[in-house]
């Protein structure tokens, strides 16, 4: 039965992908996968957090068919490991889901074979299905036919005649490798295998840091430890203060700076940034590794270090003060979005380092959390067609607007583009580039195949 | 621990997997010609040497560092899952970079598939080995 369901999805896969571009194939690849997995082990599905990445599966395969850009693919591609790494094993982190997903959907078959040569018992199972065995009988003896027939062609002219009058073009060898890809595909997703140790020790390490658990530290060796961590973020505290008051003076004195200026800044802000939070989270990291967590007289440490988070965030806000007035200014752009995504995990990065030093958490809890916050935000920025976005607020909000870098963003800005030339004077040769851009996209979405459809081609007939 | 004998074996079976998978690839989606048989047969030397080269740098630096400290599943366990993942970036990232090219998708796919059975082949337990 389950062949026979992995059979009808390979061959659907062949069907919804082969020599097709992005469009419906994806959402309805996704409802395959989901069906497939279903099928195979409902028990595994109903699990809470697999439920909610078949779910979020889905909705990122819808987003595939309204927007079709390539960070809905690589949002949808990252959920279907995730979903197969959650098949695989529903209780490890996010990140090791990523790994064991990405393992099973590319060698789970190769491991599984492997794990069946091992053992006399499981070797008589294999011998029930010996792919290599097949290979040999129908494989070899194939190749080998071939080469004759080719040799035999040259050597005798009617032999020639009567095989080139063969025509097997109907039969498309690509199309069933490409079925045969997806058989391996789904065959791998539907027996799902974990990385060891990797899998277990995540599934047995909780997020709290355990006294017990520690190497025991000299107390001497603690006591200085504590003595240069005091003094070494205490210096940080005050640097980090001055460049703030400067960095909070240079914002107010140059309220009207040029664009350059202001990108210069923006620019320069983030770089500080991320050396600065890297470092941080990096510093407290080390202080905070082990034993010094259950010291009694790391209060002035700790203190500090909230200090310096709390600087820290507020580098944070700051940059993206700059970066949105920035972009209020000059309008948005991909470049000035991702400022903002970096500033949000920065923000979040502070935020879990905090709870780490003060709930005496590990590594492993950072790692996690992280994770998770960038995997949801991820999806939720998935979820939004950010090209249409960018040119809505270009082309209503910002007083000089950048046609070139419109018209560099992908297709999904057309009918955006398309309404405001009609509704507004604008020079000849930009409506003539609008118009051009529109009757393109108008086309490429007519010769769309059933498998390419997205959103537009349903708009597009509506109107 | 693995006699040199067993890795050339391993590598001439690598090497008919690969010959056959990559020319599968590629007269499934390009017409080869009647000439087409000897660029098959001839492949085979630098598909040859290709496969050498990819056991003694990848794969068997791995067995000779264990030097049979390790039983061949333990072996596979522990390097495989990462061995893989690793080649399947490598060869992704190629054929990506190639803008997903013909002649790439079967270069760097039979890469990665004979890559994997590789090490099927190279510890694969023998007859004798079985439990």
């Amino acid at each position: 039965m389950k062949k026979i369901i992995i059979i009808i999805a390979s061959l659907l896969f062949s069907l919804l992908f082969y020599k097709q571009s992005t469009g419906l194939n994806f959402l309805i690849f996704t409802l395959i996968t989901i069906l497939v997995l279903s099928i195979n082990d409902f028990s595994k599905i109903k699990k809470r957090n697999t439920l909610l990445l078949s779910i979020i599966y889905l909705v990122s395969g819808c987003m595939i068919f309204l927007y079709n850009t390539q960070l809905n693919i690589i949002t949808n591609v990252i959920i279907f490991l995730s979903l197969v790494g959650s098949y695989s094993e529903h209780k490890s982190s996010l990140y090791i889901k990523w790994i064991n997903g990405l393992y099973s959907t590319i060698v789970s078959s190769a491991a599984h074979y492997f794990d069946g040569l091992d053992s006399e018992i499981k070797n008589a199972k294999k011998k029930e299905i010996n792919y290599f065995y097949w290979f040999k009988i129908i494989g070899i003896p194939t190749i080998v036919l071939i080469i004759f027939i080719n040799l035999y062609r040259e050597a005798n002219s009617l032999f020639d005649e009567i095989i080139s009058k063969i025509d097997l073009s109907f039969i498309n060898l690509q199309w069933i490798l490409f079925a045969g890809l997806g058989y391996y595909l789904f065959n791998n997703i539907i027996k799902p295998i974990q990385i060891e140790p990797v899998t277990v020790n995540d599934i047995n390490t909780g997020n709290k840091l355990f006294k017990n658990s520690l190497k025991k530290e000299n107390p001497k060796k603690l006591e200085s430890e504590i003595q240069l961590g005091t003094i070494l973020i205490s210096l940080l505290n005050l640097l980090i203060v001055f460049f703030l008051i400067t960095d909070i003076y240079s914002l107010v004195a140059n309220y009207n700076d040029s664009a350059f200026e202001l990108s210069k800044q923006v620019h320069n802000g983030t770089n500080t940034l991320i050396i600065s939070i890297l470092l941080a989270i990096a510093i407290i990291i080390y202080f905070f590794r082990g034993d010094l967590n259950f010291y009694t007289k790391n209060k002035l440490l700790k203190s500090l270090t909230y200090l310096w988070i709390f600087l820290n965030i507020i580098l944070a806000f700051i940059t993206t003060y700059k970066n949105y007035q920035y972009s209020s200014i000059y309008g948005f752009t991909y470049k000035r979005i991702g400022v903002f995504v970096y500033l949000f995990l920065t923000l979040f990065g502070l935020i879990t380092t905090f709870i780490k030093v003060k709930s005496i958490n590990n590594l492993w809890y950072l790692f996690r959390k992280n994770t998770q916050i960038a995997f949801v935000l991820l999806i939720i920025s998935s979820t939004i067609n950010w090209d249409k976005l960018i040119t809505y607020h270009t082309l209503n909000y910002v007083k000089s607007v950048d046609m070139d870098y419109l018209f560099s963003l992908t297709d999904n800005n057309t009918f955006v583009l398309k309404d405001y030339a009609e509704k507004n004077n604008i020079n000849t040769s930009t409506k003539e580039n609008i118009d051009r851009r529109h009757s393109k996209y108008i086309q490429k979405l007519n010769e769309n195949s059933w498998q390419e459809m997205t959103y537009d081609n349903l708009k597009i007939k509506n109107d | 621990m693995i006699k040199i004998q067993d890795i050339i074996k391993a590598i001439i079976k690598s090497t008919l997997i690969a010959t056959t998978l990559f020319w599968l690839l590629l007269i499934s989606s390009e017409d080869m010609g009647r000439d087409g048989i000897f660029l098959i047969a001839f492949s085979m030397i630098p598909i040859f040497i290709i496969c050498a080269i990819a056991y003694t740098i990848t794969i068997m630096p791995i067995l000779w560092n264990e030097n049979g400290r390790l039983t061949n599943k333990q072996l596979f366990n522990i390097y495989f899952p990462y061995y893989a993942i690793i080649a399947f970036g490598i060869c992704l990232f190629f054929i990506i970079d190639s803008n997903f090219g013909n002649i790439e998708i079967c270069f760097f796919g039979t890469a990665f598939f004979t890559s994997i059975t590789a090490w099927l082949i190279i510890l694969k337990p023998q007859k004798n080995e079985i439990i």
